[in-house]
């Protein structure tokens, strides 16, 4: 609500409503006085024909014949001049000679109106009439016998109506408009201050808020106590509730940050701590199967070696997710062969597929370029993490690494041919410290995080995460990353697949 | 005993007292009047007067009137008016009224002027002359309502009706009252160039006025008619006015005038009369104040009045070949008969 728009609104509307109601009171006025006008002047005229008619009577009463009656045009001239806006009197006999007229040169003539004329042979029997632009009254005279001996007709024009009804239809608007004007600025006055005002200031409030979002200081004033007071009270108690909620978010906020930084630290430090020890059990685990050991010795000691390792990537996954939770992993930007980096962490997962007589294959779409720049090792990571899932939930089949370009992005899916996963579980799947693939106890081992470090990892590399899977149908994990081809391309841009890897095979049955 | 019959007295009269001052202030108490008319009744001008004089006076006082007629147009010798006066006299003096009210100059002449300063309070009207010519100017008693003709006002309204009207010859009898009359037309003529006064008789024989009318020696466009009471005829008698005034009428070609509405009645063809109520009515005001308010008649001054009543004889204004405008018609009280036609 803009305040200048709440201000065109009121007095738009108030205007009309005020020039609608004074134009309809000074219409109503006019046609109510107009006819008030016509009956007056038809009133006053009825009366002047028979105020003459009485004096032709009282004249004729004494012995006298209305034609030998002298100087009656003066009494007629005298009606004339006694009620302005009457047009002319005349006494007129039964053959329509005009015996006196108020007007000079008439009496003696016919009527020159047929119609009026008519009326006359009509015995006058209609005593007022529209007559060529006048309203015209009859009234008979009669003889001391009774007999009718002239009539008198007394005229006055239509037009003084007329100009009487636009004169009071000018008045009236006039003085309506001036009401009217008057009334609007009372109102306007009155709403400004009753209305206008205070919602503006409410409306100063809101923008206010609006344009420095969390800043919750500013309050509306309060102008009177009516029903804007009490919006203006709510809304400044609705102010207060959020600014004091506010503050209890961002103190839990801060609490809360803080704890998980504690935490992160302690973690951080718990697996660097961990993976120290772990390093050396393994190397000295490695020592010792360099040695000749009896058989059931190199069997002891090569689950060592399984656990050691399995232990070991739980710790990494712990610690690089301490790292992104308490914001101190940093990425490298280092150049390296992208299929010889696709190759060795396949590699690194072949004898699982093996022991799992599964097929692990991987290809890197040719026209990606071979050396690119990025952080390679997380990168590994990533793949790592995605092709040991596979590996884990899929029991017959194949796992395949596929890395393609989509637009500006280098993508990574890894395909396997396993239970898949309910499609109702999928947005949960990359939450941390989630596993949602199946209740058996082995494949729930682990600690829940590779997912979700895949997904921050690739969110940190400019990517995202995702994955295409139903149950029983198998699953596509992916990933996309942000990589920079190197300045200088290898020379070798054919498709660099393990089909034709010079290192490894395109593929491994195990 | 006659300290008894003393006392008795006395108590009497304290009794009495309040009685009648009760009776002396109260409006209801019924008061003697005694109207002495210059002439007689029935008579038009005689009786409008005495119309007036009691509608003056109220209808809430209560009267006792005693009516004398001096009958002056009928008994007009020295003689006889003397006669008639003394028996007026006679009458104020033996019936004692509580005021006197005469009706023109007659009456002032033989009555009024015999009781200048007398307890008796007089009232009159319809007086030619002024009071001073009737020597009661001055009074304590007496007070009153003088008599002024239209005179200018009727000559307009003879002009209105024949405007060629410019020469204006007066007749009129040789009663006393009528030279101030005539002094006042006289001036009336000096200051007004619209007419003429082309001349002034008072013939004692009606045959001599006859002759006048007739030859209209001064070539007059129109007759003046004042006095016409006592014309004589060849016996000395004098002629009633009716009789004169028919004769008038059925062969005077010329058209008259007079200022009293009975004279448009006896054929005079028009004339702004003096209104004989209008009179009676300012003379009934005064006894009025005099008798119910206790003013004295000194402080009431003697005065004229001024409503004159215009009055045409059409069937004599058509005999002589004149129509009245219609504005004449409707304005004028219009005789339509001589009085001898009913």
């Amino acid at each position: 609500m803009h305040p200048a728009g709440l201000r065109a609104k009121i007095i738009l509307s108030l205007s009309v409503v005020i020039l609608v109601t004074a134009a309809m009171i000074a219409l109503s006025a006019t046609l109510f006085l107009g006819s008030q006008q016509i009956n007056t002047l038809q009133s006053r005229s009825a009366a002047v024909a028979h105020s003459l008619t009485v004096q032709l009577e009282r004249i004729t009463s004494l012995g006298i014949s209305v034609a030998d009656i002298v100087g009656f045009d003066e009494q007629c001239r005298e009606a004339v001049r006694m009620y302005p806006g009457m047009r002319y009197t005349q006494v007129v006999n039964s053959d329509g000679i005009i015996l006196f007229d108020s007007r000079p040169g008439y009496a003696g003539k016919p009527l020159a109106s047929n119609h009026l004329l008519s009326v006359l042979h009509q015995g006058a029997s209609s005593p007022q009439q529209a007559i060529e632009g006048d309203y015209v009254v009859l009234e008979p005279v009669h003889s001391a016998t009774g007999r009718p001996t002239a009539i008198v007709i007394v005229a006055f024009p239509r037009s003084i109506v007329n100009e009487a009804v636009w004169r009071m239809l000018l008045q009236g608007g006039g003085v309506g408009a001036v009401v009217g004007a008057l009334g609007l600025l009372v109102l306007y006055a009155f709403l400004r201050h009753q209305v206008i005002k205070p919602i503006s200031s409410l409306a100063k409030t809101m923008a206010h808020l609006r344009e420095n979002p969390g800043d919750y200081s500013v309050r509306t004033q309060r102008y009177q106590d009516d029903e804007i007071g009490l919006l203006i009270d709510g809304f400044n108690q609705l102010l207060d509730k959020i600014e004091a909620r506010e503050h209890e978010l961002i103190e839990a906020r801060d609490t809360s940050d803080h704890a998980n930084r504690m935490k992160s630290d302690f973690l951080a430090a718990m697996s660097h701590d961990l993976r120290t020890p772990m390093h050396a059990i393994l190397s000295m685990n490695e020592l010792l199967r360099s040695t000749k050991l009896t058989e059931k010795q190199e069997r002891y000691s090569m689950n060592v070696q399984k656990a050691g390792q399995w232990l070991l990537g739980i710790i990494n996954d712990i610690l690089t997710f301490a790292k992104i939770e308490s914001g101190k992993l940093e990425l490298i930007n280092g150049e390296f062969d992208l299929r010889q980096l696709v190759a060795d962490t396949v590699a690194l997962q072949e004898d699982v597929a093996r022991s799992k007589k599964l097929a692990l294959s991987w290809n890197v779409a040719p026209e990606l370029p071979t050396r690119v720049v990025g952080d390679g090792p997380r990168l590994m990571q990533m793949l790592t993490n995605l092709i040991s899932n596979a590996l884990k939930f899929t029991e017959q089949g194949s796992v395949h690494v596929e890395v393609m370009q989509t637009h500006q992005y280098f993508s990574f899916s890894v395909t396997d041919t396993g239970v898949g996963i309910d499609r109702s579980k999928l947005p949960l799947l990359f939450e941390p410290f989630v596993q949602v693939a199946s209740a058996d106890a082995h494949r729930r081992s682990g600690t829940g995080l590779g997912l979700s470090i895949v997904k921050q990892l690739a969110e940190a590399m400019g990517g995202e995460v995702g994955v295409d899977s139903s149950l029983q149908s198998g699953a596509t994990f992916w990933f996309t990353a942000r990589l920079r081809p190197a300045d200088a391309p290898l020379a070798d841009s054919a498709p660099f697949s393990s089909a034709n890897a010079p290192a490894r095979p395109e593929s491994a049955v195990i | 005993m006659f300290r008894f019959l003393f006392g008795l007295g006395v108590i009497f009269s304290l009794l009495a007292l309040p009685i009648s001052a009760t009776a002396a202030e109260s409006p209801m108490r019924t008061f003697r009047i005694l109207h002495i008319m210059s002439f007689n009744s029935p008579y038009r001008w005689t009786d409008g007067q005495f119309d007036g004089f009691k509608a003056g006076l109220g209808a809430d006082v209560k009267v006792q009137y005693k009516v004398f007629q001096l009958d002056t147009k009928r008994q007009s010798s020295i003689e006889e008016q003397e006669r008639n006066g003394r028996k007026a006299r006679e009458l104020v003096d033996s019936w004692k009224p509580d005021l006197v009210f005469t009706s023109d100059d007659d009456a002032v002449r033989l009555v009024t002027k015999h009781y200048v300063n007398s307890p008796i309070p007089f009232v009159f009207c319809g007086v030619n002359l002024s009071a001073e010519d009737h020597g009661v100017q001055g009074a304590s008693n007496i007070t009153g309502v003088l008599e002024r003709e239209h005179i200018l006002e009727t000559i307009h309204l003879m002009q209105a009706l024949k405007p060629d009207v410019k020469r204006i010859q007066v007749f009129s009898d040789n009663a006393s009252y009528w030279p101030q009359v005539i002094g006042r037309i006289r001036t009336i003529a000096r200051e007004h160039k619209e007419f003429t006064l082309v001349g002034v008789d008072q013939p004692v024989a009606v045959a001599d006025l006859q002759r006048l009318v007739l030859e209209n020696p001064n070539k007059a466009d129109a007759y003046m008619i004042l006095g016409n009471f006592n014309f004589k005829d060849a016996k000395g008698a004098d002629v009633p006015y009716p009789i004169l005034q028919r004769w008038l009428a059925e062969n005077s070609k010329v058209p008259d005038m007079s200022f009293w509405d009975d004279r448009m009645l006896h054929g005079t063809m028009a004339g702004v009369t003096v209104s004989a109520f209008e009179q009676g009515l300012a003379a009934g005001k005064r006894a009025r104040e005099i008798l119910v308010n206790h003013r004295s008649p000194a402080a009431l001054p003697i005065t004229a009045t001024t409503k004159g009543v215009p009055v045409i004889n059409l069937k004599r204004a058509r005999e002589l070949g004149i129509m009245p405008q219609s504005t004449q018609l409707l304005s004028t009280q219009v005789v339509t008969d001589y009085i001898w036609d009913k």
